[in-house]
């Protein structure tokens, strides 16, 4: 019997029949297509988990004092080597208590026995110069400490003007009192520098009390004065806060009159990159790492950028894994130890200090 | 895709689009497989279309129910507590209802805590899930449109003749049943058929009459709706 021609289907059964049976099987197939390009692009396979290191240094104060000047603020850039601020180290009042110490004891050498001391000004010897020249240190000192007082006078009355509480007077007097202070400051300065010129030209070869008569008890009272004198200026001059690496400030611990202990964080610079990363190898330990062995590294930020360092330090004893690296932390709170792991960033993955990353060993 | 599905999540645990479409498509690809293993291996007179639909749209589902529950035992609880109001208040008889009351909830559930972007995403993707498995008529396994009994005279051994005629309408051809007695000249065949062109039935019907050996010819047209 002759094969019988078949009918043709009308366009609206083919595509009923390409729906109901191939339909099911393009879509899967594109979601397939589709999930496999998503999951290598973004999940990729990993068996370690690692933070990037976050750097920190804190910015301490040297010494208890009280913060005159904080020149960064919070999150702003900084770089090694800069200056952040100065801490004063003695408070103004016991400074000046200090200081009218000094000058009483320096007075009190004045009124001793010995003729060239009480001759003053008319004198010619050495003594009686480095005397002179220990007054005009000491009011040189003095001046400087009514400078800062007068600074903050003058910063306070520019307050109480700026918000009408004052006169305009008064404000001249703290801007007069200010300028005043620095102009004296500034003479005593060249005074200063002459005295200690003449001090060298009369200075004996043998500062022994035969040369000029000296007792030896005044010269040592002297000497006292001059180290005093010396710890007193130091106290004076601001210590300086000096970035220790370049990054960001990211904590701001005290503001500007703010007294500081010895030792206590002023600020936290954070590193703006970083160069490690910090894995930890979780138990049961499956493999052995190997110095310089390959990692890929994933960043879990968005686009999931990934590449390849290498393992540069592996620990000796299991320690315990950062909380955050954990799939889910544990609610009873109880440490889980591995291995630790310090793998190189690689370069140009754009991470962040403090960001957590995918590792995968390569070979 | 704008920034604002991309960043539309304010939840105790915001999820990222690459990573919620991911879990999306793997839950629709795992739930297809399923039901496609279900299909296949399904016995019995209980078998639903309905119900190899729910096999996907549950899978997915559920998917994001974990994406908006992110660990959180409260919202988990919620969830049971509004999906339990829903069931007690009104009977579910078909699973993939209960799939849609199931993917309300959980839409809702994202929005009310904030999850905007797994909302929209899980909303869209639900939609066109069920509009894809409508389309496609998933899950119907025996694709038919007219049931045909006659009456074979000739001998079994001529059946290809008949084949011929039948392939000429039909693009799919199932010998359902035959049925032949001692005593009894020719079978009895039934046949299902997937035909070529269903406007041309009663053409097929009038062929089958005049072929030689063909007889007592009756046809049952099967609709789309007789597999629910």
């Amino acid at each position: 019997m002759d094969k019988l021609p078949r009918i043709p289907s009308p366009p609206g059964t083919l595509w009923r029949e390409f729906r109901v049976t191939a339909m099911p099987c393009i879509v899967f197939a594109a979601v397939l297509g589709l999930t496999a390009v998503t999951w290598r692009s973004y999940v990729g396979p990993s068996s370690l988990v690692g933070e990037v290191e976050a750097v920190r240094a804190l910015v301490a104060a040297p010494q208890a004092g009280r913060i005159v000047e904080l020149d960064v603020r919070h999150m702003e850039r900084v770089s090694k080597g800069q200056l952040l601020g100065r801490i004063v180290v003695a408070d103004p009042k016991v400074l000046q208590a200090n200081l009218a110490l000094s000058k009483a004891r320096i007075e009190l050498i004045r009124m001793s026995p010995v003729p060239e001391l009480r001759l003053g000004n008319n004198g010619i010897s050495y003594e009686n110069l480095r005397l002179r020249w220990l007054e005009q240190r000491l009011s040189l000192a003095t001046a400087k400490s009514d400078l800062t007082y007068y600074e903050a006078e003058f910063a306070r009355a520019q307050k109480l003007f700026s918000e009408q509480l004052i006169s305009q007077a008064s404000l001249d007097l703290a801007r007069k009192n200010v300028e005043i202070t620095r102009t004296k400051i500034d003479e005593q300065t060249k005074l200063l520098a002459e005295a200690e010129i003449a001090i060298r030209s009369v200075k004996p070869a043998d500062p022994s009390p035969s040369v000029d008569g000296m007792p030896g008890s005044v010269k040592a009272a002297m000497d006292v004065e001059q180290r005093n004198l010396d710890l007193l200026e130091a106290q004076m001059a601001p210590l300086p806060l000096v970035c220790p690496i370049d990054g960001v400030v990211s904590v701001v611990n005290h503001r500007v009159n703010e007294s500081v202990a010895a030792g206590e964080a002023v600020l936290t610079v954070s590193a703006i990159a970083a160069d490690r990363i910090v894995a930890y190898l979780r138990q049961p330990l499956t493999y052995e790492p190997r110095i310089n062995q390959r990692v890929e590294v994933r960043a879990r930020s968005h686009r999931r950028g990934s590449g390849q360092g290498q393992i540069i330090a592996i620990g000796a004893q299991l320690e315990p894994v950062l909380a955050e690296l954990l799939p889910m932390k544990a609610a009873n709170g109880a440490a889980e130890y591995g291995r630790p792991i310090v793998v190189s960033v690689p370069p140009g993955l754009g991470v962040l200090p403090g960001e957590i990353v995918d590792l995968r060993p390569i070979d | 895709m704008g920034n604002w599905l991309l960043r539309g999540d304010f939840g105790t645990v915001p999820d990222d689009l690459e990573g919620m479409a991911l879990g999306l498509m793997l839950a629709f690809l795992c739930g297809h497989v399923i039901a496609w293993v279900y299909m296949a291996c399904h016995s019995g007179l209980s078998y639903s279309r309905s119900f190899v639909n729910a096999l996907i749209v549950l899978c997915l589902i559920v998917s994001v129910v974990m994406m908006v529950m992110a660990n959180n035992i409260l919202v988990a609880f919620g969830l049971m507590a509004v999906f339990a109001i829903v069931r007690f208040r009104n009977v579910l008889r078909d699973t993939l209802d209960a799939t849609y009351i199931l993917a309300s909830i959980t839409v809702g559930m994202a929005c009310g805590t904030r999850k905007f972007s797994t909302a929209v995403l899980a909303t869209l993707v639900f939609a066109a899930l069920m509009m894809y498995l409508h389309w496609s008529r998933f899950g119907a396994r025996h694709r038919y449109d007219l049931i045909l009994n006659l009456h074979w005279a000739r001998p079994l051994g001529d059946l290809p003749d008949l084949a011929g005629l039948l392939d000429r309408h039909s693009r799919r051809t199932q010998l359902a049943s035959q049925r032949s007695n001692t005593g009894y000249d020719g079978s009895d065949l039934s046949y299902r058929l997937l035909l070529r062109d269903t406007g041309r039935m009663d053409e097929l019907v009038t062929e089958l009459r005049s072929f030689p050996g063909v007889s007592r010819v009756t046809s049952l047209k099967a609709e789309d709706e007789s597999e629910v």
